[in-house]
């Protein structure tokens, strides 16, 4: 058959050996069209016509066998774009695919039932939509209602069934079929937990026989523990790729600014009254960062001390005045604020200049963006001066030691 | 352009040659489909053009004729009448159902990889099994009422394969349509429910007088149809109409190439469309 795909798009079923899945400079631009009479007409003209939607732009990947790959990427990045075209459903605009081995994909929910057909005729249905002969599928069938597990639905027509119930059966199915390479696009978000377990162990089985999986989620739980690997995509092109762990810390990294940007811009819509500068009570003059030797840096090391220098006036004598801070992630998530009466904290309250260095002692923040918030705080009155607000800092971090926002060390203890 | 479309059709024939087992089977699926979920089940693709048959039947000779009996080269109007129809009802069926094929198992196009271009064939197959039964109840009727056969009803096979061809290309090419534009395929619709009144299914070609008698038999409907009356009512073998038979094959080959060039030229974008 000549490919309907395009001559850059090799899909062999047979072969065993090599990469399971090799995609260079995969592009797919959508096409739009103001009329589907339009679109009918365009592939007959010589001059492209037409609006253009990239949905992948220059994607370059290998995927091994028995690598367990997550596709990530926020709603519209591509993901599914790149699921298709390897599961060699639609065709890309340029770039070249070579797919090594049987692909079984399941590309969203419905995966392509027949809602007038029951659960047992689709079964078969896709059996021989995918070339598998009937002895094969009656000698599959058992095991795919055990494994779907909807009792008597399994008779009645898939459109009776509700959304998990079709996730179940579609989900046993695409993985009777002993694939080389399973594709699951976001199927696993609408089962219950117990299910979904049984979906990781049967890739796992999956894996084990040196199949490739490609896990299209958005559970970065799910991801973290079962994946071995990790693409990102964003806007059609690759932002990382490499083992999981680091690319979904990038990934996740990514989310929180994104999500803090946007609460940002709609609390400075909400909130216009400035802080209050009690200039004639306490001033803070000035405050930076420096590391352990005094020098003015925003990057640190992980588990490095973060120094913060300030300089303040006090122009009335007051009775108490506290030195608070607190730290948040990109997010804007608190991580930790100190205790405002700690008496620790205490500051010298004499009228005058004074100069001050607070060290914060090894924080466990992982690599990542923070920033630090602060007051001289004056317990009876409530009266606060702030000395830092989202003050901006780094930490670099080079060995990976998990995800998350602080690192929590382990001793085990055998015996 | 041409080269283009004698490759386009050699492809298609060699998917459709590779696949024909799965054709099959889907056809059987679709049979299923259809049938299933009703009480009479298979019964109705028969009971529906009997229907029909009986309705055409009551219109033209109470309704037109009063009663009076009309007779067509010495048939009466019922045994002239089914026939024709039942080859109308095949291709009809055929245009209407198979040319949603691709639309209506989208998930055959956006969800698997699957030899699309099977999928109208597929439901033409599916139609063709149930034709074969009518024209099997067509010869019973035959038999029963004392009409008889000849040997020229040795030709039909030869009318159904034309009636076959006829179906699978114009189903290709309405599948195509109707897959990439919505629109096409309410255009298609209304176009075939015209059809029936252009196509000399309740009425004979013969009466009608000369140039538009060309026009009336330029429909390729016509000539299966019309073969299947030689074949069955008048006992005319095929000998008396070679010219016709020259110029509907000529279409067929011409059809072929323009539905498989169109159907290649749209297959690439179905997966986006659907």
């Amino acid at each position: 058959m000549t490919n309907l795909l395009g001559p850059d798009v090799v899909i062999d079923e047979q072969r065993t050996d090599g990469p399971a899945v090799e995609v260079k400079n995969l592009t797919k631009v959508y096409k739009t069209y103001s009329s589907s009479l339009a679109r009918a007409v365009a592939p007959f003209r010589k001059t492209p016509s037409g609006g253009r939607f990239k949905a992948l732009d220059r994607v370059t990947a290998t995927f091994e066998r028995g690598d367990v790959v997550a596709i990530l990427g926020r709603n519209g990045s591509g993901k599914s774009t790149l699921s298709k075209i390897i599961a060699g459903v639609t065709a890309p605009t340029s770039g070249s695919v070579r797919v090594n081995g049987r692909v079984s994909a399941m590309l969203e929910l419905t995966s392509g039932f027949d809602q007038q057909l029951t659960g047992i005729e689709n079964i078969y249905l896709r059996a021989l939509a995918m070339g598998i002969p009937r002895d094969e599928a009656d000698a599959r069938r058992q095991e795919i209602i055990n494994f779907a597990d909807i009792g008597d639905y399994i008779n009645q027509p898939v459109r009776t069934y509700s959304s998990g119930m079709k996730s179940r059966l579609g989900f046993a199915v695409s993985t009777s079929v002993d694939p080389d390479i399973l594709i699951v696009d976001e199927v696993l978000s609408v089962g219950d937990d117990i299910f979904r377990l049984k979906c990781i162990e049967k890739m796992g089985q999956i894996r084990e026989g040196g199949s490739t999986i490609l896990f299209v989620s958005h559970s970065l739980g799910t991801i973290k523990a079962f994946c071995t690997k990790a693409i990102w995509i964003n806007r059609g092109a690759v932002k990382a790729q490499g083992e999981v762990g680091p690319v979904v810390q990038q990934y996740e990294e990514f989310l929180r600014t994104e999500r803090a940007a946007t609460r940002e811009a709609r609390r400075d819509e909400a909130d216009d009254d400035a802080p209050v500068v009690k200039a004639d009570v306490v001033q803070v003059k000035g405050a930076r960062l420096t590391d352990a030797y005094g020098e003015p840096t925003t990057y640190f090391q992980h588990g490095e001390d973060i120094h913060l220098e300030l300089t303040y006036i006090v122009k009335r004598r007051l009775p108490t005045l506290t030195f608070t801070y607190s730290i948040q992630n990109a997010e804007k998530v608190e991580i930790f604020a100190s205790d405002p009466q700690s008496p620790k904290l205490a500051l010298d309250t004499s009228v005058g200049e004074h100069k001050l260095r607070a060290r914060l002692i090894n924080p466990p923040l992982l690599g990542g963006t923070y920033t630090l918030s602060g007051e001289l705080w004056n317990n009876h009155s409530g009266f606060f001066v702030k000395h830092s607000r989202d003050r901006a800092f780094t930490i670099e971090q080079d060995e990976f030691l998990g995800t998350g926002i602080a690192a929590v060390d382990c001793e085990l203890i055998h015996g | 352009m041409l080269k283009e479309a004698v490759d386009a059709t050699k492809d298609l024939a060699a998917v459709n040659y590779r696949n024909w087992k799965r054709t099959y089977a889907m056809a059987q699926v679709s049979l299923t489909k259809r049938y299933s979920g009703s009480a009479l089940g298979v019964a109705w693709a028969v009971i529906r053009p009997a229907i029909y048959i009986t309705a055409y039947w009551f219109a033209v000779s109470i309704g037109l004729r009063g009663g009076s009996s009309i007779s067509f080269g010495g048939a009466p109007y019922l045994i002239w009448l089914v026939p024709g129809n039942i080859a109308w009802f095949f291709m009809s069926d055929c245009l209407h159902g198979a040319g949603q094929s691709i639309r209506q198992n989208a998930q055959f196009v956006t969800k698997m990889r699957y030899p699309v271009a099977t999928l109208p064939v597929s439901e033409v197959l599916s139609h063709f099994l149930v034709h074969v039964v009518m024209v099997c109840l067509t010869l019973v009727l035959l038999l029963a009422s004392g009409f008889g056969l000849t040997l020229t009803a040795l030709e039909l096979p030869y009318y159904m394969l034309c009636g076959f061809v006829l179906s699978v290309v114009v189903s290709t090419l309405f599948s195509a349509l109707t897959a990439i534009s919505a629109d096409l395929g309410h255009l298609i619709k209304s176009v075939l429910s015209l059809l029936f009144w252009v196509t000399p299914v309740l009425w004979s070609a013969s009466k009608i007088s000369l140039p538009f008698r060309y026009l009336i038999l330029a429909n390729p409907l016509a000539y299966v149809i019309g073969g299947y009356r030689d074949s069955l009512v008048f006992h005319n073998w095929i000998t008396g109409s070679l010219n016709y038979t020259a110029y509907f094959w000529g279409l067929m080959a011409v059809l072929t190439l323009f539905a498989s060039f169109v159907f290649q030229k749209l297959a690439p974008e179905f997966a986006d469309v659907l």
